[in-house]
């Protein structure tokens, strides 16, 4: 594909070769006991199936040899995933993350395929597969100003298809201004609506920008501690192997600042230090704010992306922060007052996810 | 990189209430709000509400919460209220020596424009004439003596009249947003002295500020909005005057106080924003 908001656009067709992807899950669990996530991406990682099945053939060696324990998820466009991919998947437990824009005139707007035809109506079929044997699969989608007016919409269009685990994020790079912004925030008003609606009904999803906000207060200081720290607690490795401190720097090259080492030579821990502090500086334009412990500013790979600094605060972020924060609260407020009793399994009952599944008899995870 | 410059800005919200909602320790020191509230499918399931218990049991353990713990820290509900925007005098008499009387907006003239206005900015007031318990007003007369040539006002309870328990205008279907019209038929409600004389005085300005004060100790989560009638004049140069021109300079009067009306409202939705409702 080519979607016109990649932030890993094709470089010359690399392609990661078998022997560094086994260096990098080597590298990844030399340090640690704990579970490792492996999560493939790309580009497309499923024109790579071989690859894949490789890998995760070659963690399960490694976790009987006692070397290391792993768990996998991969982030598609979905348009290769088919029956045989999906039965590998949930035999082995691998979390997949379809990325969907929604409605047709919202999805097929910079969704395109190479030779720039629309690929809405070819992810149908994937769609409804994927959500009958994977129903919290998550499913993203990125709006972007063009598209804006039909975010309500097409997470009501992945609902009724069935989708219950969504992530709504925004293309932080696009040209964002008052104008879209205002008809993002109706969007994001109509959806809190329908938020209340879903969970009036008893219907049981998770929804990104709602779940996340709401989170923010619920779990207070506990929810920064959560957040991304850059270059700490994940990785990016490139097809040639080298390393890199989050999944939007590898287009940055291997002559970058960016790149902290290589799978072969492991983690320059110096440069890795200093774009972690670069993350942890102290933005003096929200000093005085009031959101600034519910809010994303801190994340250095996502301001990068939208100021070209990890230190400079995204603007677009900073009003959409401000935009959202307020209408999760509503619709926290209205559900508390209410006693909605999802609401508050949801969100205060750590052990709802699991009681969820066993409620509904699903086998995946939520 | 490339970057280009973008229309949006960074901005600091400077004040944002506490949300409407507790925090996980809050919720949790009550022990009782998860047990009681089960998800209908969840119900007549002996392992769901078995889950349930164990997981409060198990959170008590770890955190020692406790009916006590609640009551320190129970959830307040903030709110806020907007100051009152200055947009016309608000102020005048009626009665038989005044010659440049007061255009006084009806209450639903006023509520149209403000409905217009924060409409536009997609706050619909569904809610009508809420009572706001707890918030009420002794009522005041107002006597006039004479000494030594000056007249003098002093102004006392009434002891004739209950006090008023205070009723909102307007309110968005959620309750976020309240908004109130100081009205001439107001102004005796919220405290404004009854003048049983030929002239009756109005001070709708500084009866609103008092009101805007009173809401914003409330913490109640909503953000309200006090508006006050302008009170534009229209008066007559002519007592000879034909009627109909007098209507017409009424109206022209009206048309100012919608317009200062409109200012107030509009400086409103500018605040809000700041508060980051909008």
């Amino acid at each position: 594909m080519r979607c016109r908001y990649c932030y890993a656009p094709p470089h010359g067709g690399a392609q990661m070769s078998l022997e560094t992807g086994r260096r990098a899950m080597e590298l990844a669990c030399a340090d640690s006991e704990a579970s490792c996530g492996v999560v493939f991406f790309g580009g497309e990682p499923l024109l790579r199936k071989g690859l894949i099945r490789d890998l995760v053939a070659y963690g399960q060696e490694l976790q009987r040899a006692g070397r290391g324990r792993f768990h996998y998820k991969l982030t598609t466009n979905g348009l290769a995933l088919d029956e045989d991919f999906l039965a590998f998947a949930v035999d082995n437990d691998i979390l997949i993350a379809l990325s969907h824009d929604g409605v047709q005139e919202a999805h097929d707007r910079h969704r395109r395929l190479r030779n720039d035809r629309a690929s809405w109506s070819v992810l149908e079929s994937r769609l409804r597969a994927l959500l009958a044997v994977r129903p919290y699969a998550s499913i993203m989608t990125v709006v972007n100003p063009d598209t804006a007016e039909h975010l309500h919409d097409s997470v009501e269009y992945l609902m009724q298809e069935g989708a219950r685990y969504l992530i709504v994020m925004l293309n932080y790079d696009a040209q964002w201004n008052n104008a879209s912004f205002r008809v993002l925030r109706r969007q994001l008003r109509r959806l809190g609506d329908s938020y209340l609606r879903w969970t009036r009904a008893d219907r049981r999803f998770y929804l990104s920008p709602f779940e996340v906000k709401i989170a923010s207060h619920v779990d207070g200081h506990c929810w920064q501690e959560k957040r991304c720290e850059l270059g700490r607690r994940q990785l990016s490795i490139d097809p040639s192997g080298n390393i890199y401190p989050c999944v939007q720097f590898p287009s940055a090259g291997a002559e970058s600042e960016w790149c902290i080492g290589d799978v072969r030579g492991g983690v320059d821990e110096e440069r890795r230090s200093a774009i972690h502090a670069l993350g942890q500086h102290k933005h003096d334009s929200c000093a005085n704010c009031a959101l600034q412990k519910r809010c994303a500013h801190t994340c250095g790979c996502l301001n990068w992306q939208a100021t070209g600094r990890v230190d400079t605060v995204s603007p677009v972020l900073c009003r959409y922060e401000r935009s959202m924060i307020p209408i999760a609260d509503r619709v926290a407020k209205v559900l508390y007052r209410e006693r909605n009793p999802v609401f508050l399994h949801k969100q205060y009952n750590a052990a709802y996810p699991i009681l969820s599944l066993l409620d509904d008899g699903q086998t995946s995870t939520p | 990189m490339p970057r280009r410059s973008l229309p949006v800005k960074t901005r600091a919200v400077h004040k944002y209430p506490t949300p409407g909602y507790p925090t996980r320790p809050q919720a949790l020191a009550d022990p009782e709000l998860l047990a009681e509230n089960l998800p209908r499918t969840w119900r007549g399931r002996p392992e769901m509400a078995g889950a349930v218990v164990a997981f409060l049991a198990l959170n008590a353990c770890q955190h020692g919460s406790s009916k006590e713990s609640l009551a320190e820290s129970e959830v307040r509900l903030s709110g806020a209220a907007a100051p009152v925007f200055v947009h016309g005098e608000g102020r005048g008499a009626m009665g038989c020596v005044v010659v440049s009387p007061p255009a006084f907006l009806s209450e639903e003239e006023a509520l149209q424009v403000i409905g217009e206005e924060l409409e536009g900015h997609h706050l619909v007031l569904t809610q009508f004439d809420i009572p706001i318990e707890g918030l009420t007003f002794g009522q005041k007369e107002e006597s006039w003596t004479s000494e030594n040539g000056e007249f003098l006002s002093e102004v006392f309870d009434d002891p004739d009249r209950p006090a008023v328990t205070f009723t909102l205008d307007r309110a968005t279907a959620d309750g976020n947003v309240g908004v109130e019209f100081v009205s001439r038929k107001d102004y005796h409600d919220l405290g404004g002295p009854r003048n049983y004389s030929t002239v009756q005085g109005f001070d709708l300005l500084e009866i609103s500020g008092r009101l805007s004060v009173d809401l914003g100790q409330r913490e109640d989560g909503c953000y309200y909005g006090v508006f006050y009638d302008p009170m534009e004049n229209y008066g007559r140069s002519n007592w000879m005057e034909p009627t109909h021109q007098m209507h017409a300079t009424r109206a022209d009067a009206k048309e100012r106080s919608e317009e200062l009306l409109r200012l107030q409202v509009r400086n409103f939705l500018t605040w809000l924003e700041g508060q980051g409702v909008l």
